[in-house]
């Protein structure tokens, strides 16, 4: 089987927001919506305060709340663990954005563009009237990684089939691959790395790790 | 490396926004609804109510679903809400109301006493599970600590209950009928108290000042307006003549259903708080 997961390095990421860009860029979510975002957390007391940059989004959960209530069956989970909406199903309820436990969904009932009335190139072609008034949210740029995979790429190695959040990122804080393949980036990563999921107390299984230490080594 | 003795660290929770007063007004009037759909099926099978006492009940179960209905994005895809009955609450809520609805609706034409009084009783059972789909939608909505707790469910179904049968009673208008209904609301207020204090109980403690803060106004409504003040007035009209205990049942009625409403209200816009995100550790950088 395949699980599609990602991986956040805390230790890396520097807070740049260029996975939001880059989000916001591929697949145009109006003003106010962010798919990928980049939480930027103050932890401590003076003067020992730290800063700490934790992307956040739809964490494609392998138990997701948000399918669970959906009455309309919108929201689905594929078999590789990528979880979707199907906006012609969706009637707007945003019952799944109280039962998302990650805030990652977002509902806009009106078309607006970044700069004013006119959409910028990328959102006139992006444009998708079945968006307004549905629930929307990261979809792990699935197109993306169906079109990579038909071709033969390997989402997470070929960035043609590697979504875009993770192709943008300067510090290389962001890892995209197959976590029930063991000998795939993101597997690698977990296998040396000490990680954690959000709010993992909910039961929710997240498909999006972060990595805070390396392994201590055996002695 | 800051290692502080907390456990997790993260930004404050806020407020959620998707659901709005006009989702509240499908908890507060249209639980109320199927309250008074419970209660006044079961006293049109006892032969105490006309079986006009029904249409109230549906009355206010549809002013909740269309106050939902003008929050959904999609209006005219409104009928796929039943396309999930499987897990989906908000589904099973759906064909509870469109059962109670029919049930109702046929207690009302049907021409044979007996055959009233069954659907009436079948009508009562499904203003019942109305209360409790709605509850376990709250109990489902796993993204707001106020609502996954699970002692929202007993809470939410016994305020619907005592809401309904101090509506019945209200709409019943006659004195010496009305009193019949007063020993159950009693016996309903202290079960609501009582559900009410455990849920109150188990998120003591685990919410944000906010959301802490709109419980505890909850809580003043519900326990001084809607509890003893509602339990005093019952009281009165139990011993008084009927002109005085039909003034006193519809004013302990009101202390009941205002309380409830208040504190369901506030629970769905003002105690709603997400829990922000956390982190269990914090990045170890650089060399060790």
């Amino acid at each position: 089987m395949t699980r599609w997961a990602m991986v956040a390095d805390l230790r890396r990421c520097v807070g740049c927001q260029t996975c939001t860009a880059a989000c916001k860029h591929a697949n145009a979510t109006p003003p106010g919506v962010q798919w990928r975002r980049v939480l930027d957390m103050e932890v401590g007391e003076y003067p020992n305060v730290n800063r700490v940059f934790v992307p956040v989004g739809c964490m494609h959960c392998a138990d997701p709340p948000c399918m669970h209530v959906c009455p309309s069956t919108a929201t689905r989970k594929r078999a590789d663990g990528i979880v979707t909406i199907d906006y012609d199903l969706c009637i707007g309820c945003a019952y799944c954005a109280v039962a998302c436990p990650y805030q990652a969904r977002y509902k806009t009932d009106r078309a607006t563009f970044a700069y004013g009335d006119q959409p910028m190139a990328n959102e006139a072609a992006k444009f998708d009237p079945g968006r307004l008034g549905v629930a929307t949210k990261c979809t792990f740029c699935h197109e993306r990684i169906d079109a990579g995979l038909a071709k033969g790429l390997t989402p997470g190695v070929d960035p043609e089939a590697t979504p875009a959040c993770v192709n943008s990122c300067i510090a290389q804080a962001l890892h995209f691959g197959d976590a029930d393949d063991p000998a795939s980036n993101v597997s690698q990563l977990l296998a040396e790395n000490q990680f954690f999921r959000m709010h993992e107390e909910l039961g929710t299984e997240p498909g999006f790790y972060y990595l805070w230490d390396r392994k201590e080594a055996n002695p | 490396m800051i290692r502080g003795d907390r456990t997790t660290f993260g930004p404050s929770a806020w407020l959620q926004q998707h659901w709005d007063a006009r989702a509240a007004t499908n908890f507060v009037v249209g639980g109320a609804g199927g309250g008074m759909l419970a209660a006044a099926g079961a006293a049109v099978t006892m032969q105490a109510a006309p079986a006009g006492l029904i249409v109230p009940a549906l009355v206010l179960m549809a002013i909740g679903l269309t106050a939902v209905w003008f929050e959904i994005g999609r209006k005219l895809r409104a009928l796929h809400v039943y396309f999930n009955p499987f897990t989906s609450w908000m589904t099973r809520e759906a064909f509870v109301a469109a059962a109670a609805f029919a049930l109702g609706f046929a207690a009302l034409v049907v021409p044979a006493p007996a055959w009233t009084r069954v659907l009436a009783l079948v009508a009562a059972l499904a203003g019942v599970a109305f209360a409790y789909c709605q509850a376990r939608m709250l109990h489902a909505s796993r993204g707001i600590p106020a609502w996954r707790e699970p002692a929202i469910v007993p809470f939410v179904v016994a305020t619907d209950l005592a809401e309904g049968v101090a509506l019945a009673a209200m709409a019943l208008g006659d004195g010496a009928r009305a009193r019949y209904a007063l020993p159950l609301l009693v016996a309903l207020l202290a079960v609501r108290l009582a559900t009410w204090l455990r849920y109150r109980g188990r998120l003591a403690g685990r919410l944000t000042r906010q959301a802490e803060a709109a419980l505890a106004r909850a809580h003043g409504a519900l326990v001084w307006a809607g509890t003893v003040a509602a339990l005093a007035l019952a009281g009165i009209a139990l011993v008084s003549p009927t002109g005085l205990a039909m003034a006193a049942t519809a004013a302990a009625a009101l202390a009941t259903i205002a309380g409830g409403w208040i504190a369901k209200f506030l629970i769905v816009t003002r105690a709603s708080y997400n829990q922000g995100f956390a982190l269990p550790k914090l990045p170890v950088r650089g060399g060790r």
